[in-house]
């Protein structure tokens, strides 16, 4: 695993809600309805919930059952008591989620979040050997952090927020006259090393849990994956990781590092 | 209400522009930039009505809207292109999910997040910047009712759990009263368009 680059900025109370680490997979013959249900047997002693989502879109490559004529599967759910953690599996991804539910817990940190997939991954391409499931060929990996920063937190009013993000201006309170209602926007950064993109927005938000007004601020990184290495799948992660991290600073103000505690 | 089953027809989405250069900044409509790269995490679709509706028969239409780029783990409403009526009620739709099981005695469950966030994408496709602010309450069976009163004209709408959206208004001056289904976009602008006409 790569080491934590020692510059990498740190932050003591960070806004991150949500940690996503999801591969994108072709199975030659396709994963069916009946390995979901054993998949589910294997791991139910630690995700023993489950519930089934509508399918994610396919991505930069068709899913498979496009082709194979087989009725597409849904998007499972399988989480932890908690509800803190979950998989999500459907025909061509498998995803691992770390989430705040009680909006109290802390973040366990990329590097805990990162290895519980690494193991989850390894768990579920065993137990397709085990079945008899052709390797999964990877074709794309992601990572992103789903940020919200609460109103009542770091800003009060739309036009608080050129006080938090860099990339606005100071004032963007419209002149005399107009008030500014929201700020929405989006940015789309290449990777360094050709390593995919880098995609943020922001959007303002109500949180269902609690009501909060919230802005959600996102930052997705998503690339190509050819090999099925495990130590480059990593490798791919750490470097999207670090430039998450380096983005999100970049983006923010001093003011806004203050907020979050920003330690280095 | 008592109205007949709608019949929904199914159509495929309008896929996103391609092409942003790098740290090409939109300050309206993100998540037309950014659906095809990702985003196993996002929520509610927030696109406009250049897309066109989505249905099938084995799925309520509300839901058909609510799911549009569902993909995320966390709920969260994006509010940027809600008109401030919609903005303002919205904290008071959540909160009726959080009523109990048999909050009216005759055994109805509390709404689901999953309904509100299609009265929110209905609401928010009728781009009516102008309505007051309507009432919301609970409806038997686990629906929400929204109901305007605009001078002699009322207004009450509601979303079942079972994907039909009905209707009932009433125009006081002339004596008269209507009640159907939603079955489209157009009938619900068009019913806005008669409550503040």
């Amino acid at each position: 695993m790569t080491a934590r680059p020692s510059d990498l900025p740190d932050y003591e109370a960070p806004p991150v809600a949500e940690v996503v680490l999801g591969v994108n997979f072709t199975i030659p013959g396709g994963l069916k309805v009946y390995h979901i249900g054993l998949y589910r047997e294997r791991i139910k002693s630690k995700f023993p919930k489950f519930q089934e989502q509508p399918p994610l879109p396919a991505q930069d490559v068709p899913a498979f059952s496009v082709f194979s004529g087989s009725p597409p599967l849904p998007r499972c759910w399988f989480l932890d008591e908690s509800e803190n953690r979950l998989i999500q599996i459907q025909a061509d991804r498998f995803i691992h989620n770390w989430r705040k539910v009680t909006g109290k817990e802390e973040y366990p940190r990329y590097e805990v979040i990162r290895d519980e997939f690494v193991a989850r991954w390894d768990e579920f391409c065993e137990f397709l050997v085990d079945q008899g499931v052709s390797k999964p060929i990877l074709n794309a990996c992601e990572l992103a952090y789903v940020n919200h920063i609460s109103k009542e937190a770091c800003w009060t009013e739309p036009k608080d927020l050129g006080r938090l993000f860099s990339f606005l201006a100071n004032d963007i309170s419209g002149g005399a006259g107009h008030t500014l209602e929201s700020v929405q926007c989006g940015l789309r950064f290449k990777l360094p090393g050709g390593n995919g993109h880098l995609n943020v927005s922001m959007t303002p938000a109500i949180r269902a849990q609690d009501q909060q007004e919230i802005l959600r601020f996102d930052l997705s990184a998503r690339g190509s994956l050819v090999s099925v290495d495990k130590a480059q799948l990593v490798e791919w992660f750490d470097g999207a990781r670090e430039a998450i991290v380096r983005v999100f600073t970049s983006l923010t103000t001093k003011e806004a590092h203050l907020c979050w505690e920003r330690e280095t | 209400m008592m109205v007949p089953n709608m019949s929904i027809t199914a159509s495929q989405p309008v896929p996103s522009p391609r092409g942003l250069s790098d740290a090409d900044v939109q300050l309206s409509h993100i998540e037309e930039a950014l659906a095809d790269d990702a985003t196993l995490s996002a929520d509610l679709l927030t696109n406009k009505s250049n897309r066109a509706f989505q249905g099938s028969p084995s799925r309520p239409l509300w839901q058909e809207v609510a799911d549009g780029g569902a993909n995320s783990t966390m709920d969260v409403i994006p509010t940027s292109d809600l008109p401030a009526w919609l903005r303002i009620c919205l904290p008071r739709l959540l909160r009726l999910c959080s009523l109990t099981p048999n909050w009216d005695s005759y055994g109805s469950p509390p709404p689901t997040l999953a309904l509100v966030k299609g009265v929110v994408s209905w609401l928010r496709f009728a781009e009516k910047e102008t309505l007051p602010e309507p009432e919301v309450v609970p409806a038997s069976g686990g629906g929400i009712q929204l109901e305007w009163y605009l001078g002699r004209r009322e207004l009450e709408i509601e979303f079942t759990p079972t994907g039909q959206i009905e209707y009932l208004r009433s125009d006081n001056e002339h004596n008269e009263e209507k009640e159907d289904v939603i079955k489209d976009l157009d009938d619900l602008r068009s019913l806005l368009g008669w409550l503040i006409g």
